[in-house]
């Protein structure tokens, strides 16, 4: 099962370009609860990857851990080359972090704090990728110039979000994790953050690791996301794959002489035609509902949160095979 | 990061509303304390504690500073903002060693400012004390704030550091000597004290202030432990208090001598800062202690003055060791038991341990109980200086064999008859004859007789020193 996720993943990988980030066989246990039960996966560079799943999936452990803040049970983890619990200081300068929620530095401004940590990068800038981005112009391209002589206790959630991203990004990362970045936004600075984050991956080439609950920005940003549940990663896969992987079965209602009739099926061509070789016009109401990513997702979750996970687990991934 | 963080730790009203509530009630404590002095000195009361206040000062920004930003800000993601940055730990460190350093230091400020209008001897610290000072304060930085940052890690949330800082920093300031001596404690309670910074950060804070006085040390002789303040500096004077007493016994002559030598005030043994020892209280042993004393403190010689038993005590030190005493004043001093009033020698007789619950009452056990190491030892010293006091002896057969010059002090209405003084300035050779006019026929023996001092105040009234002072300065080759 999780060999068959891993198996795919590396399927996706070109030759001969290393990893920015692999990851196998992971497990976390925090006392005698297994949080991670021995994931996998492999990042490319600049791969947007999104990591789904319902609270409590084990997320943002997973995100600690390759940041290096938290360390692993078990698994063998790289993270830009490096095992992320003996990462130096240079290896920090190549990441952004942007974590779930920040409330540090209240009594700063803006530009100050921001063009204070733009500093801690200036010995790490080379010629390929110079470091850090220029601190104005970044508190434009996230949207806080009216913003930047502020104190951070006086913006509001979503500016706050904001902020934290540009301190995320400020020292141009090849490596960028956002942890739930976008709770908060409003819908206009959702799409900020997307064209933003699109930029980062396409013109700064930069791998981004996403953690967040919501499909639908699953679905508009990744390349690929990782569902993960119960501490494992049952599907792997960009959106359209997931979809197809999930579409498979349909949901065929229909009426016949006054009564109504639901019939599940994987083909509901063939069942279709059936129906109508054998009734014909007797067959009125005729509705095939393939079930969509979301709905798979949801009633995933809602069994993972009424406490059937193994069972959820198990079922997801028989679906997405 | 220092200049910012400082900054933003200056306009903290949580942060700097403490130290400044400290601060103003440590300046209300001094406004107090101004026109007190410190028993038997001139130094004034709040001159005395203000090293100590100052000390608590510096614990209290170092501890609560460090402890209360890691706890809060370990909470709001600040500690893991500069985890996530280069060098950011080392960045964060910096900033916050500076600005809770900047902090305590301006803690020190708010109090120092109004010292030096309110107490005047604040000006006079020389340049070695001001040097003190500041490698006391950076130490006293350098040992609180890693407690500090230790208890900020280990609190659940900032609340919990008041309790975890607070109110202990209140507790060992209470037994760290910060407001009294810490000798007036048990010994455990001492030990425990001593294994915090505040004690350490008061004593090195008040030796910067007080150069001249109230260090007290003790010393190893003879088997038995010796406490001794050294105030002054100059050549050596070995101050030796009376029966039941300490060194404090002298009062306002403690300084005044001090003003021209090193006057090193021992207390005797039992008695005052030396623990009580078990060893018979013997004038001859205690002779033998005060002569291995000098030595030990690095003297060839030193003078002596010495009061009553310590009188005695000093005369036996001259008679055994005359090497190490440079001159001698012995102070309502007998050369033989029965040159005491009868009355004088009835009241030793009739005294016995039994008497040490009645001493109570007496100034002499209100010092014991400030400087003693165990205060439940008054009845040993009771005890032995009630035997000694029994002890028969003349010794006027040793007295003409003196050779360093010898001083005699008495009050007119003293223990004993003026004719004794003179009957002992005889056996030294004083007064056998006209000096003549050019002094040819006087010795290097003095004697001198206070009007209207008794052998109850005799120790106290600056008369004293002022006939001791001249004798003491002489620097005639004898």
């Amino acid at each position: 099962m999780a060999g068959d996720v891993d198996g795919w993943a590396h399927h996706a990988e070109p030759a001969g370009e290393p990893a920015v980030i692999a990851v196998q066989n992971l497990q976390m246990r925090y006392g005698s609860v297994d949080v991670l039960k021995g994931i996998g996966f492999t990042a490319r560079r600049g791969e947007v990857i999104t990591l789904l799943g319902p609270n409590g999936a084990g997320k943002t452990t997973t995100i600690e851990i390759l940041e290096g803040f938290r360390r692993r049970s078990a698994g063998e983890v790289s993270v830009l080359g490096v095992d992320p619990g003996n990462g130096n200081e240079h290896w920090r300068a190549r990441m952004g972090v942007v974590l779930q929620s920040w409330r540090d530095h209240g009594r700063w401004r803006v530009r100050d704090l921001l063009d204070h940590l733009a500093r801690y990068y200036v010995p790490y800038s080379t010629p390929e990728r110079q470091r850090p981005y220029d601190v104005d112009e970044l508190i434009q391209t996230v949207g806080l110039g009216e913003q930047a002589g502020q104190k951070i206790a006086s913006l509001s959630g979503g500016q706050r979000r904001r902020l934290d991203v540009a301190i995320g990004i400020i020292g141009r990362p090849e490596l960028l994790f956002l942890d739930e970045s976008t709770a908060g936004f409003d819908p206009h600075a959702r799409r900020d953050f997307h064209d933003l984050v699109h930029r980062l991956s396409d013109l700064d080439n930069a791998t981004i690791l996403l953690a967040t609950h919501d499909l639908d920005e699953a679905e508009k940003l990744a390349d690929r996301i990782l569902i993960l549940a119960g501490g494992r990663i049952v599907a792997n896969g960009s959106a359209d794959q997931l979809v197809r992987q999930v579409a498979g079965r349909a949901e065929v209602r229909w009426s016949r002489g006054g009564e109504h009739l639901v019939h599940s099926t994987d083909d509901a061509s063939r069942f279709v035609r059936e129906l109508f070789a054998q009734h014909g016009e007797e067959i009125a109401d005729l509705e095939v509902r393939r079930a969509s990513l979301e709905d798979t997702y949801m009633a995933m979750v809602h069994r993972y949160e009424t406490g059937h996970v193994e069972e959820a687990v198990t079922e997801f991934e028989g679906a997405s095979r | 990061m220092a200049g910012p963080s400082f900054r933003q730790s200056l306009t903290d009203p949580q942060q700097l509303g403490s130290q400044v509530f400290f601060a103003v009630a440590f300046v209300i404590v001094l406004l107090f304390q101004r026109d007190s002095t410190v028993e038997g000195t001139n130094v004034s009361l709040a001159f005395a504690v203000l090293p100590g206040i100052l000390g608590m000062m510096v614990a209290i920004g170092g501890l609560q500073g460090a402890a209360g930003s890691l706890a809060v800000e370990r909470e709001d993601g600040t500690l893991l903002r500069a985890k996530a940055v280069p060098n950011g730990m080392v960045g964060y460190l910096t900033g916050r060693v500076v600005s809770v350093s900047l902090g305590a230091i301006l803690g020190l400020v708010i109090i120092f400012v109004p010292g030096l209008f309110l107490i005047p001897e604040l000006t006079g610290i020389g340049l070695t004390g001001r040097l003190t000072f500041l490698w006391v304060l950076a130490l006293g930085l350098l040992a609180t704030l890693p407690i500090g940052a230790v208890i900020g890690s280990l609190a659940k949330n900032p609340n919990t550091v008041n309790g975890l800082v607070t109110l202990p920093i209140i507790g060992i300031t209470a037994i760290s000597g910060i407001f009294y001596p810490i000798f007036a404690l048990p010994g455990w309670v001492q030990v425990i004290a001593q294994v915090f910074p505040i004690y350490w950060l008061g004593l090195g804070l008040r030796s910067a202030f007080l150069p001249d006085s109230a260090a007290s040390v003790e010393i190893r002789v003879n088997g038995i432990e010796l406490g001794y303040q050294v105030v002054g500096e100059g050549e050596p004077l070995i101050l030796l208090h009376g029966g039941f007493g300490s060194v404090e016994m002298f009062g306002p002559n403690v300084e005044l001598l001090a003003a021209g030598r090193q006057v090193i005030g021992v207390d005797l043994q039992s008695h005052g800062r030396s623990p009580a020892t078990d060893r018979p209280m013997r004038f001859e042993t205690m002779a033998d202690d005060i002569a291995t004393l000098i030595r030990s403190l690095g003297f060839e010689r030193a003078a002596i003055m010495g009061f009553s038993l310590g009188g005695a005590v000093g005369l036996r030190t001259a008679i055994q060791q005359p090497a190490v005493v440079e001159r001698l004043v012995l102070v309502s001093t007998v050369f033989k038991r029965h040159g005491w009033f009868p009355e004088m020698t009835a009241g030793m007789d009739a005294m016995g341990p039994e008497i040490a619950g009645e001493l109570l009452q007496t100034p002499m056990y209100e010092a014991y109980q400030r400087v003693a190491p165990r205060v439940e030892d008054w009845p040993v010293l009771v005890r032995q200086v009630t035997d000694v006091v029994k002890v028969d002896y003349d010794w006027s057969a040793e007295i003409p064999g003196l050779s360093m010059p010898v001083m005699l002090v008495i009050g007119d209405a003293d223990g004993m008859p003026p004719s004794h003084a003179v009957e002992f300035f005889g056996l030294l050779g004083g007064g056998q004859r006209d000096a003549s006019w050019d002094r040819s026929g006087m010795t290097h023996h003095r004697l001198a007789t206070l009007p209207g001092v008794t052998h109850y105040d005799i120790n106290v009234v600056p008369a004293l020193s002022a006939a001791a002072i001249p004798f003491l300065d002489c620097a005639a080759v004898w």
